[in-house]
């Protein structure tokens, strides 16, 4: 009776112990995402959301993060991809000028650019601001400022263009998950 | 149950095999890394590695999800392997999933499409098995394409000898073979085949001379020559990477024992038998006895005891599965054995239970066989849980007797009926004789004349069929900024919709100290202040006993108004009015054929009709000064930056305040399955629902109130009244809610469906119509 209690004890140890081995070992891969085409990977900020569609230029990943605090912008992150093969295609140079270019029908404006290093390869990155009406279909709709961190990485002639966007107001706490999010995205295949 | 042991199976597969043998080989210093351009792997396989997050360097290497260990070339065999057995589970599983969802049992187009989708995606890694018994879901030619890939042997000496990377591909059908095929179904043609491909045996198989006796009743067995765009599996999508554990993966459909489904007809020429009852002995003849599993392998991996450790979210994780079934499929494994008295009870032999009873369960002897530790009472329960699984296949193929409730019936796929066009002169002529004042029927001229198809016909064939009463009045617009729509049945089944149209933004300022102005365009409507709990807040615009100081001409309209306390009542011009009173139509019909519960793909539908509308009034006016600054923006960033407009759309709609986006509807997939589980569930879900929509309604008036608050438009103490009162509307919604009928839960969903089966077809349309107007422009695609 003792044995057999022991038995049982020690089954249930072995079990949680186990349970925790696997779960720690689990842990590792639980927020990564692999596009549905296959070409890059990355590492999501916990408790975000990603879903993906086509556009004209390829495809585009939202990643939805936290909302903003009066609730009329939700902070994300926006992967678009740019195939040099597509009609309608703008050359990187180009795309960056249209990118900073300001804006004074919204108030855009733009931060040099420089370069950060992510995990396989270096980014073009730089910061915009702008004005817009929030919500833009309801009201009341208050102007608020708007503030993207923007990173291009080329791939041969096309590029992925990865942008967080959020309002101005808690752009700052999103600083380093995107340097985070940067540096977890691996261009995938050969 | 069937379905436990698979998910636990894959459990132990995902979570413990994977983790255990690769580190202790790689300490081996002799053995050469892997490399894929001088091993050259075939493409399936490629993307199995990376679907499994094994990175594939750029110079060939292969690298571990970490991305710590190169995979070496030893190993590369047994991990395949392992991918490939995990990848034949987890399809097996969707399928199953699909099948059991199936109230009836009769797959509809949607499924079957789905089921096929599944199965293509997996085709080259099943075996000659699975793939005899799945060979029904497809036509021949669609066989004979997918059987160039060679099928997977688990015994196969050279595991690389499948046709790489850049290998040429097979020659294509000869000419007359459909034909032949059509003359003679019984006779396989001849082919001739290139000699490295292991194609030959699968031709002569019988699961090439089986039809497809599972395909709808419109699809013929009869073999007609399909082309590739047309076919609905020649193209699929690719397939949406799971979502880990970042989002929260539906609960499993509730298991509806009273649909009991008609049997399926085997067609005449199938040579396999309708399904039929096997006994369980049969079905688990491919077991091994214990004693062999115990002593059969020498791999002591110990994974019996692991089996019960593998974590719930892994499961879900890799599977993609409701949380509860992968739980489910633990405890399954965990539970002791009451008695084998099931074991006796007979196994319906169905299109998956046959695959998973001898290839599947093939699969987990091969599991199990490596576990030396494993326990008679593992291989027990096994059994048990194969046999109480005939459960399933007998609710899946109307064994059973219907018990319960009356079943549900069953949703129906929908499609987009075919779009009636309205020429210019026929709408002009009915224009003349329709009730509708002068400034209406100015803004229809307008779309009649310049909006785009197919938004045009849409939205006219709203106003000709309906007749939709359109007011223009800013104190109609509630909480709206720019248009308004509203749409009752009434008694006799009839709809009646008005669409009321904002002429005028009211704009106001207030000033914080010296450092920040806030703006705000506010709401006219005394009784959208009511809903938020506040007063209507002191500007002068909003008061209409009051006289405006001077009238002019500005960025918000020709003749704005403008007062004492700066504050602006501005006018919006007729062209902007067009594209509002575009956009409320389509709301309408967005209303009226169900995808309005879908908000983002409403919405962008309407914005892409409402911006081609003023794009084509501003090539005629070579202007867009006739945009109010707020829309402007938002055009010129449709028609100069797209995915910056879409961008914008989203991260806006998914807002609190908006709260218009739905994280349970995305992803077609996860949308049905969401629908069809909340169907079943009829009357709760839709109480549910309705609970739900209330609690989003009432927090997104919270944070509109405190959107005035902060900008100072209401004061802090008429903010914590608003609260108050808002929590107290709560309580009394809570207090007095009904739980809907089951009719009206059952009408609910099924239009949601309805709107969720056309919603593909919308965005094409949508997208096509952009593209095309981006084509004929040349504009560039500027990010």
């Amino acid at each position: 009776m003792f044995l057999k209690r022991i038995g049982k004890k020690l089954g249930l140890l072995t079990a949680i112990l186990l349970l925790g081995c696997s779960a720690f070992a689990g842990s590792d891969n639980s927020t990564d995402y692999v596009s549905p085409w296959r070409d890059f990977s990355c590492t999501l900020p916990k408790g975000w959301v990603a879903f993906s569609e086509k556009d004209q230029m390829g495809y585009v990943v939202h990643i939805l993060g936290p909302d903003d605090p009066t609730g009329v912008y939700r902070t994300g992150i926006d992967i678009h991809w740019f195939d040099s093969s597509r009609p309608g295609f703008v050359p990187l140079t180009k795309a960056v000028e249209g990118m900073r270019a300001s804006d004074s029908l919204t108030g855009r404006s733009s931060t040099l650019l420089r370069v950060v290093r992510g995990a396989d390869t270096f980014a073009r990155m730089f910061e915009i601001n702008e004005n817009r009406w929030l919500p833009s279909e309801r009201l009341p709709s208050i102007k608020k400022h708007l503030h993207s961190y923007v990173a291009i990485l080329p791939r041969g002639r096309s590029y992925w263009i990865i942008t967080l966007s959020s309002t101005r107001s808690v752009y700052l706490d999103y600083r380093d998950t995107f340097i985070d999010f940067l540096r977890s995205f691996n261009p995938m295949g050969y | 149950m069937r379905r436990l042991i698979l998910a636990s199976i894959f459990l132990w597969n995902q979570s413990v095999f994977a983790a255990l043998p690769m580190d202790a080989r790689l300490e081996n210093p002799s053995d050469p890394f892997y490399n894929v351009k001088a091993d050259p792997l075939p493409r399936p396989v490629i993307h199995l590695l990376m679907d499994n997050h094994y990175f594939v360097h750029s110079d060939g290497s292969i690298w571990s999800p970490s991305r710590k260990e190169e995979i070496r070339k030893s190993q590369i065999r047994v991990l395949i392997r392992r991918l490939k057995s995990t990848e034949r589970l987890k399809a097996m599983l969707k399928i199953d999933l699909i099948l059991s969802e199936n109230p009836n049992g009769h797959l509809t187009p949607d499924e079957l499409k789905k089921v096929r989708h599944i199965l293509k995606d997996v085709w080259p890694f099943f075996t000659i098995d699975n793939r005899k018994h799945f060979s029904r879901y497809f036509s021949r030619e669609e066989l004979y394409s997918l059987n160039l890939t060679p099928p997977d042997e688990d015994s196969d000496p050279d595991l690389l000898s499948q046709a790489p990377l850049g290998t040429p591909p097979p020659p294509p059908l000869p000419a007359g073979f459909l034909s032949q095929i059509q003359a003679s179904p019984e006779s396989a043609p001849a082919i001739p085949l290139a000699p490295q491909q292991a194609f030959a045996p699968i031709q002569n198989s019988p699961l090439v001379a089986s039809p497809a006796p599972f395909l709808p009743q419109t699809q013929s067995p009869a073999l007609t020559p399909v082309s590739p765009s047309n076919s609905e599996v020649a193209a699929p999508p690719p397939v949406e990477a799971p979502l880990v554990s970042q989002s929260p993966m539906p609960a499993p459909v509730a298991t509806q024992t009273a649909a009991a489904p008609a049997l399926p007809s085997a067609p005449a020429l199938a040579v396999k038998p309708s399904p039929q009852l096997i006994s369980p002995s049969n079905a688990l003849s491919s077991l091994p006895p214990a004693a062999a599993v115990a002593a059969g392998s020498g791999a002591a991996l110990g994974q019996a005891s692991s089996l019960a450790a593998v974590p719930v979210a892994a499961a879900t994780h890799a599977l993609s599965l409701p949380a509860s079934v992968a739980a489910q499929a633990v405890s399954a494994v965990r539970a002791p054995i009451s008695s084998p008295a099931a074991i006796s009870q007979p196994l319906v032999h169905s299109p998956v239970s046959t695959a998973i009873s001898s290839s599947t369960a093939k699969a987990s002897v091969e599991v199990f066989n490596s576990s030396a530790t494993l326990s008679q009472v593992t291989v027990a329960s096994i059994r048990q849980a194969l046999a109480s699984s005939s459960v399933i296949g007998s609710r899946e193929y109307g064994v059973s007797k219907p018990k319960g409730p009356t079943p549900l019936p069953p949703l129906k796929s929908y499609a987009l009926p075919p779009l009636s066009a309205v020429s210019p002169a026929d709408f002009e002529k009915f224009l003349l004789s329709a009730p509708y004042s002068e400034d209406p029927k100015g803004l229809l001229r307008l779309i009649n004349t310049d909006a785009q198809e197919p938004f045009r016909s849409r939205a006219l064939n709203i106003v000709m069929n309906l007749m939709p009463a359109i007011v223009i009045d800013s104190d109609q617009m509630g909480k709206e900024a720019h248009q308004k729509t509203f749409l009752k049945q009434n008694s006799e089944g009839r709809f009646e919709a008005t669409v009321a149209i904002n002429p005028n933004p009211v704009l106001a300022s207030k000033r914080e100290f010296i450092f920040e102005d806030w703006k705000a365009m506010l709401p006219v409507s005394s009784a959208a202040y009511q809903t938020m709990g506040v007063p209507v807040p002191s500007v002068a615009a909003l008061d209409l006993s009051a006289r405006p100081d001077k009238v002019e001409s500005g960025d918000w309209g020709t003749k704005t108004q403008i007062y004492s306390d700066g504050s602006e009542r501005g006018n919006y011009s007729s062209f902007e009015m067009a594209g509002f009173l575009l956009h409320g139509l389509l709301e309408l019909e967005a209303q009226i054929e169900g995808w309005s519960a879908f908000p983002y793909q409403e919405q962008s539908y309407a914005y892409s009709a409402q911006m081609l509308l003023y794009a084509q009034i501003k090539d005629g006016a070579k202007t867009a000064d006739f945009l109010d600054p707020q829309m402007r923006a938002l055009f010129e960033d449709w028609l100069n930056h797209p995915a910056r407009f879409h961008d914008f759309i989203i991260h806006s709609l998914a807002s609190g305040q908006n709260s218009l986006w739905d994280l349970r509807h995305i992803g077609p997939s996860r949308r049905d399955y969401f629908i069809r589980k909340s169907y079943v569930a009829c009357p709760k879900s839709l109480g549910k629902e309705n609970a739900l929509k209330e609690s989003e309604s009432i927090d997104s008036t919270k944070k509109e109130a405190m959107s005035l608050a902060k900008a100072h438009f209401v004061s802090e103490s008429d903010f914590e009244r608003a609260l108050n009162s808002l929590d107290f509307r709560a309580t009394a919604i809570e207090a007095n809610k009904k739980i809907p009928s089951r009719r009206e839960c059952i009408n609910y969903w099924q239009k949601e469906f309805m709107g969720s089966n056309i919603l593909n077809q919308l965005m094409d349309e949508a997208a096509l119509a952009e593209k095309n107007f981006r084509e004929k422009t040349g504009a560039p695609y500027v990010p």
